[in-house]
């Protein structure tokens, strides 16, 4: 990440995802601080909270109890403080209408999770390499 | 075999018209019959009037006749002549009247005349003799008698006649009413018929439009029933790919740190567990997959394009990349179909794949064809493969059906049963001709109704 200083946004219910996401951050030497909440409510709680510090990133899961990542889009994106912080989708869903929803709620980018660990870290490298060379407004 | 409402309510009109017109024509036969029995009535009426007239006639000519006789004056002989034609002209008409009847009146009418002529000639013969020998002859001759009786005979036939006349007015009344009356009931019964079939039509229809209500709200029912069944399909797929995959990469991932982190405390045997493990979470992820491919022809609509083959399948042989010891050749120029780029590719894909995952040849050879075959296109794959014995060619295409052991050649069994699935939704069909150790051919066929483009032999690639 170009700002090594700010958090990782990780928004994500399932526990070994969550593990899978540190480990591969970790594998690849991201050192930014990862935020972890379980569902959209969260999420908007925490990003509401003039105390926490903003994400550089948001990794977002679809499929969350109380509140959904679609849902949770619907409310970020019409914020005017939150909605230019990316978003990267992070999901195991291939439906073609969560592609669609996602990218007309203006996403920065929708990833599949595989099966596979080893390519779990790939896609978090390619994750980071990206947003290390992509400027951000501040 | 159940009749509609339109033919229902068609035959219950037409029976109702034809009500209706047999109505009128009794109504128009009873009118007539009425109007006939009326003018009888006022005929027979006219000539029991004309009767009496005549009688009155004869007699007013009688007394004329004997004031001449007494006075001798000349002036009261003058209207003799007039009532004698008009008795002649009140016969005439009464001949008429009674021309069709057959009760004797004829008879009775002939009598009256011959009296009436015998008692006309007597007066002339009794004036004859007043002028020639005067009035004492004629006084004696008048007193004879004979003319009296002729009076009587004449009186007597009119009453008769009167009496016959009256009997057929009476009868002509009589018939006249009955006409009538037969008109009223005639209307009367039109009247109720026609409203009992009207009520039952109207009762037809009242059912039939409750029973078709009833049938629209057990179809709105059933698909209701059917869209939820559908939606929970659809929910089917996403639970499929989502929760179910979720705990599957979880023990993927966690079996992959298992053997990292602790390589070293890993024995040969745990680490080929560990291995198989990872092997297998890799086979039930793609066996979800297959599943979620298949679930999903049918019920994901995409949108129909031209598709170039010739483009398409090249793509596919690109993307499967098969070794250089087998060379896949496109035979002829492949048409453009219109159709669903996915589908199609899907089709291609996996029948390609498998030609070349199951390849046992140094030298594999795999050729790609297709040929206008009536109104359908005729592909074909054919291999120098293992080949395929004729008793498995059913069971190939079922779903999760495979012929190797998934550990020698790994494979979910869903790819051909997915082909099928996906021509067999264009219309196509799709089978295979093999011998073992030589090969086989793949045939499958696509309505050329889609497609846009010719195919012509012999354009190698």
């Amino acid at each position: 990440m170009k700002i090594t200083s700010k958090p990782i946004l990780l928004v994500e219910d399932d526990q070994v995802d969550v593990m899978t996401v540190m480990r591969a951050l970790k594998e690849i030497h991201v050192t930014n601080p990862v935020v972890n909440l379980e569902n959209g409510e969260e999420a908007l709680k925490y990003l509401h909270d003039p105390v926490s510090k903003k994400p550089c990133i948001i990794l977002l899961d679809l499929n969350m109890p109380i509140m959904n990542g679609i849902e949770f889009l619907q409310v970020a994106k019409r914020d005017d403080r939150l909605k230019r912080i990316p978003v990267v989708v992070l999901t195991t869903s291939d439906e073609q209408q969560d592609k669609v929803n996602s990218f007309d709620l203006g996403v920065a980018g929708y990833m599949e999770k595989p099966v596979d660990y080893r390519q779990f870290v790939e896609v978090m490298r390619t994750i980071d390499a990206y947003w290390t060379i992509s400027e951000l407004p501040q | 075999m159940k009749w509609s409402i339109e033919h229902k309510a068609l035959t219950g009109f037409t029976v109702a018209l034809v009500i209706i017109a047999a109505i009128c024509w009794l109504a128009y036969q009873s009118t007539v019959g009425f109007m006939h029995a009326s003018t009888r009535a006022a005929r027979s009426q006219e000539t029991i009037t004309a009767l009496e007239e005549i009688f009155s006639l004869m007699n007013q000519a009688e007394t004329r006749q004997r004031i001449y006789i007494i006075s001798g004056e000349q002036r009261h002989l003058a209207p003799r002549r007039a009532y004698i034609d008009h008795i002649h002209t009140l016969l005439a008409k009464v001949h008429d009247a009674i021309a069709d009847d057959n009760s004797g009146q004829q008879a009775l009418l002939r009598r009256m005349n011959e009296h009436i002529d015998a008692r006309l000639a007597l007066l002339e013969g009794v004036l004859k003799v007043r002028r020639e020998q005067g009035f004492e002859q004629a006084r004696l001759k008048l007193m004879a008698g004979d003319g009296e009786r002729e009076m009587d005979g004449i009186h007597e036939t009119v009453m008769q006649l009167e009496k016959g006349e009256t009997a057929r007015m009476q009868q002509w009344i009589e018939a006249s009413r009955e006409n009538a009356d037969r008109m009223l009931v005639i209307f009367f019964v039109a009247l109720v018929s026609v409203a009992i079939l009207f009520a039952v039509l109207f009762l037809f229809i009242v059912r039939e439009m409750a029973e078709r209500k009833q049938a629209e709200k057990k179809r709105a029912l059933l698909l209701h029933e059917l869209e939820s069944a559908n939606e929970e399909l659809r929910n089917f797929g996403y639970v499929v790919s989502h929760d179910l995959k979720a705990p599957l990469r979880a023990i993927g991932s966690l079996a992959d740190w298992l053997s990292t982190d602790y390589a070293d405390k890993f024995d040969d045997e745990g680490k080929e567990h560990m291995r198989l493990l990872i092997g297998r979470v890799r086979r039930l992820d793609s066996l979800i997959d297959g599943i979620l491919q298949y679930s999903r022809v049918g019920r994901v609509k995409e949108t129909v394009i031209a598709v170039d083959l010739n483009r398409l399948v090249r793509e596919v042989i690109d993307l499967l990349a098969p070794p250089p010891s087998i060379v896949v050749t496109i035979e002829n120029q492949m048409p453009t179909v219109m159709t669903e780029p996915t589908r199609i590719q899907q089709v291609f894909q996996n029948l390609l794949s498998n030609a070349i995952k199951y390849m046992d040849k140094p030298e594999g050879a795999i050729r790609i064809a297709c040929v206008a075959e009536g109104r359908q296109w005729k592909f074909s794959i054919t291999d120098n493969g293992p080949g395929i014995d004729q008793q498995h060619f059913e069971k190939i295409f079922q779903l999760f059906q495979t012929l190797a052991p998934r550990d020698r050649v790994e494979s979910t069994g869903v790819g051909l049963a997915l082909v099928k699935k996906i021509v067999e939704m264009y219309g196509g069909r799709i089978w295979l001709e093999s011998t073992v150790g030589r090969g086989c051919t793949f045939f499958f066929t696509l309505p050329r109704t889609v497609a846009s483009a010719g195919s012509t032999k012999g354009n190698n690639t």
